[in-house]
């Protein structure tokens, strides 16, 4: 996933210098980007519900996970996000949206079959934290920042190359020059990339760290881990006979993927760090420490 | 599944499950001894009907599937092994081959609920599934199965593929 979120961005980042070089006035270029990224912020709630399938779901469809989310929300001090379930066997949760106000907070089926309440509300907690902590805002942000980095590079490349020497003999120099701005803009937006996954994994562990204080009960978060990722993620559960015919796949468009910021898996800190500082939580609350493997 | 896969259906793997005594074997290690009962679960076929020995039960389930079961007192591994064997060889050869979908074999340890190996004939390989209740399975439970039966040449090791068989006989 870290691949593909890169792609993702180096792509971004190619077009809008595509655009520059093939005349288009830089400003309006910068003004394209700064839209586009603005109604990913914008409209984060729409387009993860939109791109994992998922629907948002009443009281009384899902009245125990409504349960868990309205004594959270209670615990937390913070307004109920709206509730939504994916119908995948994809063990996941995400929460989404530009403010905890317009937040959404959304369970496969998946994760929901294989997780006990405990456990499903220590992974809630988790995903409160993000909405309260605006991660979604501050990730967007981030990954702004990157693509600006890697804009501007080619645009200081370009003008320093054609910049009023029109008149130069583009054979020799242009093919170089391309390369050198590839190679630079490249190389600056793989360092913002790096800087906003470190970004990315801390969010992650506060996150972790506020979900399990909020529920007192890192052990259920703990668990709720282990079970998953890894092996245990990948066993199914539906059954043979009706995963037979159908040969379901599940595919997220790679936009989302890139952009569902807080999902609980797309960003890594290391299972064993997680479990790490949840453990060591667990024992600041006087509670017995979590076994580890 | 499109359009353009495979027109013939594969061809069964049936002989995979003669490795069925080795890993009760190494279940019988484990404190699992098998329940004496059997069961191949069969696709409905259109214009087909599912014949065996009387020696089977017949039934069919909420999706439409048939189950021959084979249900003896002892648990004679070896001996249920070659019955089952014998009834997916003569199905292949009366057609039902490419209906077989698995074969699934209980054990237990007299305290917690009774697992299973079950044998896809696709594949040609075991997994273990241990269900606790009507739509939930023990994960935790089948990796250490996993991990008692070892590096056995038959075990699946696509996790993705150890399909859950709720409510299977015997189960």
């Amino acid at each position: 996933m870290g691949v593909t979120m890169f792609l993702i961005g180096a792509l971004y980042v190619g077009v809008m210098a595509l655009l520059i070089a093939s005349g288009v006035s830089a400003g309006f270029v910068i003004v394209i980007a700064v839209v586009i990224l603005f109604c990913q912020y914008w409209f984060s709630d729409k387009i993860s519900l939109y791109a994992m399938h998922a629907r948002e779901v009443s009281p009384q469809e899902a009245p125990e996970l409504h349960a868990i989310v309205d004594r959270l929300c209670a615990a937390a001090e913070m307004p109920k996000p709206r509730v939504a379930i994916a119908d995948t066997d994809m063990p996941n949760a995400f929460a989404t949206g530009r403010s905890p106000k317009h937040a959404v907070v959304c369970a496969t089926s998946g994760i929901m079959r294989r997780l006990d309440p405990d456990e499903l509300e220590g992974v809630l907690g988790h995903e409160l934290s993000h909405v309260a902590h605006r991660d979604v805002a501050v990730m967007t942000f981030a990954s702004f920042l990157g693509v600006a980095a890697g804009l501007f590079t080619r645009m200081m490349f370009w003008s320093s190359l054609f910049g009023g020497s029109y008149d130069d003999d583009e054979d020799g120099g242009g093919a170089a020059g391309y390369l050198v701005i590839m190679l630079v803009s490249m190389l600056v937006y793989a360092l913002s990339f790096l800087l906003t996954r470190t970004l990315s994994r801390y969010r992650e562990l506060s996150a972790d760290r506020s979900g399990a204080l909020l529920t007192g009960r890192p052990s259920s978060l703990a668990s709720a881990l282990r079970k998953i990722t890894g092996d245990m993620a990948r066993i199914p559960t539906n059954d043979l006979r009706t995963a037979e015919p159908f040969n379901a796949f599940f595919f997220t468009p790679a936009l989302a993927n890139g952009f569902s910021i807080s999902s609980l898996f797309s960003t890594h800190p290391s299972l064993e760090k997680r479990l790490e500082q949840l453990d060591e939580i667990a024992r600041e609350l006087g509670q017995p420490a979590i076994v580890s493997h | 599944m499109g359009l353009l896969s495979r027109s013939k259906p594969a061809k069964p793997y049936l002989d995979g499950l003669t490795t069925l005594p080795t890993l009760a074997t190494a279940l019988r290690e484990a404190g699992l001894r098998p329940t004496g009962a059997a069961s191949v679960c069969v696709k409905p076929v259109e214009g087909g009907v599912v014949s065996a020995s009387e020696a089977f039960d017949m039934s069919s389930d909420e999706f439409g599937y048939t189950w021959l079961t084979r249900r003896t007192a002892r648990d004679d591994i070896a001996r249920l092994t070659e019955e089952l064997h014998a009834l997916v060889v003569a199905g292949d050869q009366a057609g039902f081959g490419p209906a077989l979908l698995c074969a699934v074999v209980p054990f237990s340890d007299g305290r917690k609920p009774t697992v299973a190996l079950i044998y896809r004939f696709t594949r040609g390989t075991w997994y273990p599934f241990a269900p606790t209740g009507p739509d939930e399975r023990d994960n935790a439970r089948e990796l250490e199965i996993r991990t008692r039966l070892g590096k056995d040449a038959n075990l699946e090791r696509d996790l993705t593929r150890w399909s859950p068989v709720w409510g299977a006989p015997g189960l």
